[in-house]
């Protein structure tokens, strides 16, 4: 008995047991999801006349807002993020959101604060929210999301070729002078936003409240000056 | 020139024709290549044969000639009607019922059934023209059990001399000539008894069928020469029946044509794009496909001489890689990533290196003299600070303070 050689214990490793129970409980989630849908198939009177006075109320607070003074920033460069909006808003509000360029939830630009873009963010103020960003912000977006617009179409920034194809007649041939412009803002800063996709960030994992509130006021929304910074790096 | 364009079929000659060099030849008729359709053909024979059906049925009166009735309840019998009288053993039976002797039938039958049939024109038609069509391939015709194994040719075509023959010894030679005669003997061989109550009903015996006899001109002696030969039929080229040349609804009938027969052919059906002389407004029918094997056409060199080649480099999205974990990815959009990285880390040893040397000094352990000369510095202290506590005079604060007047 005692000259048997010990064997060592059955285990099942950590990432297994971690995994399986991510499993489970997505799973449960699909399931709640599922069962919520069937009664949710069908859209009633309430649900449209709640959509339209929404926007309705949307509009008025816009006009209120337009009659404030319009707002500075202190920065180069400004991103803007936009962390909502998709039955609430009203179609004018839409508008000028798209005229930024950001057409889906969580999605970003750069862009210069001139009075005119000053004047668009006042307007879409509770859909979005702005800051300036730092070198590394920038950095990390334009590496890891980076996308050329070619064509219509949307091409990742794999090669210092592409970019030298599209921008080399601006002296701008490789990911870091498109950086260094845009830290800078400068001369070519338009062409190389022009050149780029919009990003498309993650959604943060505690990082939003889904407030229209302003961030001053403990909301989501507005100038967030520096603390952008945070926010791009939970949702980069 | 209308002869070039379609496959020959040789004129088998007989028995003192004219001897020529060059034995005579005819067209195909585009009838022998219509569509073969077994499915019409089936149908169609089975209800042409339906109409030479003769009415009948049980009579009217069968077991209603009495005038039996119940004797009703009480005397431990049945209640079924039964024969009035006495004095023989027919009195007191019982009576029209169908489960009576003598009574009539379940149901009795009625002549005033469905007898007949009618059928299109059209589809007689093409029935007609699929049998022709069949009995022109030789591997039909085998398989319908005909024996044609020292036939010449199929279609089978012989000359016009056969029509003159009006001896059944001389049709039985020629038969003999054209390698047909093994057929006519298979027929004359299967004579057998008819299984059934056929036998008492006028069709005692049952055959097979040998060579049809199809003949182009009008009272020619050669019917009555060649139909009393076993299995031989007789047909005129204008009235061919379908039970004829499809019996049982079966394909492939071996037909011997006369030439003037075959030569008919062509003004009494047609052709696919010129309308029938006899039958008016008459096409051959034709089908969806001429040829129907998809695969071998795609395959063929004329569809794949002019089809595109095959795509052979398939093109990939680019798989973009995050350059901020991934230093290949970064390297190859910012080479200067690897110097930066380098002097990162050397600054990082560098620091390291500078802490360590500081906190090292901090922790070193003095020398004696070093110690000894700490403690005298502090017992020096000490005794200033007793000896100025007396406070006997006030001068002593201004020590402390650092003050000078």
């Amino acid at each position: 008995m005692a000259e048997e050689d010990s064997k060592p214990l059955n285990y099942i490793s950590e990432v297994i047991l971690k995994k399986r129970k991510n499993t489970e409980a997505w799973a449960l989630r699909k399931k709640e999801q599922f069962q919520q849908k069937k009664y949710q198939s069908i859209k009633k009177p309430e649900d449209f006349i709640h959509e339209y006075r929404n926007k309705e109320v949307d509009l008025i607070r816009m006009k209120r807002r337009v009659k404030r003074k319009v707002p500075e920033a202190n920065s180069n460069t400004l991103i803007i993020i936009r962390i909502q909006g998709k039955k609430d808003r009203h179609p004018r509000t839409r508008k000028v959101l798209y005229s930024l360029g950001l057409r889906r939830r969580f999605s970003a630009v750069f862009v210069k604060p001139s009075e005119g873009i000053m004047a668009k963010l006042q307007r879409v103020e509770p859909y979005v929210t702005y800051g300036y960003p730092n070198l590394k912000s920038i950095k990390e977006l334009i590496y890891k999301k980076g996308h050329a617009r070619m064509e219509q179409r949307k091409v990742p920034l794999t090669d210092n070729n592409i970019i030298e194809q599209e921008l080399g007649k601006f002296g701008i041939v490789c990911i870091e002078d498109m950086v260094h412009q845009i830290y800078n803002a400068g001369p070519h800063f338009k062409e190389v936003v022009r050149f780029m996709w919009p990003f498309e960030l993650n959604k943060p994992a505690e990082g939003l409240k889904g407030s229209k509130t302003s961030f001053k006021e403990d909301g989501d929304t507005g100038n967030r000056e520096d603390l952008i910074n945070e926010l791009i790096n939970k949702m980069n | 020139m209308a002869a070039a364009a379609r496959p020959l079929v040789t004129v088998q000659a007989l028995d003192g024709d004219m001897a020529t060099d060059a034995s005579a030849t005819v067209p195909i008729p585009d009838v022998m290549k219509a569509s073969i359709r077994p499915d019409i053909v089936n149908f169609v024979h089975s209800n042409i044969s339906k109409n030479s059906r003769q009415p009948y049925a049980v009579s009217r009166r069968a077991g209603h000639q009495t005038s039996a009735e119940s004797w009703g309840t009480g005397r431990a019998v049945s209640r079924i009607p039964r024969v009035p009288g006495g004095g023989t053993h027919r009195a007191g039976q019982g009576a029209f019922g169908n489960m009576c002797r003598g009574g009539r039938m379940f149901a009795p039958t009625k002549i005033w059934r469905r007898w007949h049939r009618k059928i299109n024109v059209n589809q007689k038609r093409y029935a007609v023209v699929s049998a022709i069509a069949a009995s022109a391939i030789p591997s039909l015709v085998l398989a319908r059990g005909h024996r044609i194994e020292s036939v010449p040719e199929l279609p089978l075509v012989v000359s016009d001399s056969a029509e003159g023959v009006e001896k059944t010894k001389e049709a039985i030679k020629v038969l003999k000539q054209i390698g047909a005669f093994p057929d006519a003997e298979k027929a004359k061989d299967s004579r057998s008894i008819r299984p059934g109550k056929g036998k008492m009903r006028n069709r005692r015996y049952i055959s097979r069928r040998g060579p049809l006899v199809v003949y182009g001109t009008e009272g020619a002696k050669a019917v009555k020469a060649f139909r009393n030969v076993p299995g031989v039929e007789v047909a005129n080229v204008e009235r061919l029946n379908l039970l004829k040349l499809a019996p049982g609804g079966h394909l492939g009938r071996f037909v011997i044509w006369t030439k003037s027969a075959f030569e008919k052919l062509d003004s009494i059906y047609g052709s696919f794009d010129k309308p029938s002389e006899k039958k008016k407004g008459y096409l051959l029918p034709r089908s969806k496909m001429v040829n129907s094997d998809l695969s071998r056409i795609i395959n063929s060199d004329e569809v794949q001489s002019v089809v595109r080649p095959i795509k052979k480099d398939v093109k990939r999205a680019t798989l973009k890689k995050n350059p901020l974990k991934n230093l290949n990815s970064m390297l190859k959009l910012n080479p200067y990533a690897k110097t930066a990285k380098r002097m990162a880390l050397l600054a990082e040893a560098q620091r390291v290196k500078v802490k360590k040397e500081k906190l090292d000094k901090k922790r070193k352990t003095v020398s004696k003299e070093e110690a000894s000369a700490i403690k005298a510095a502090g017992k020096a202290w000490y005794h200033t600070m007793v000896s100025d506590s007396d406070y006997t005079e006030f001068d002593n604060f201004s020590k402390w303070l650092g003050v000078s007047q």
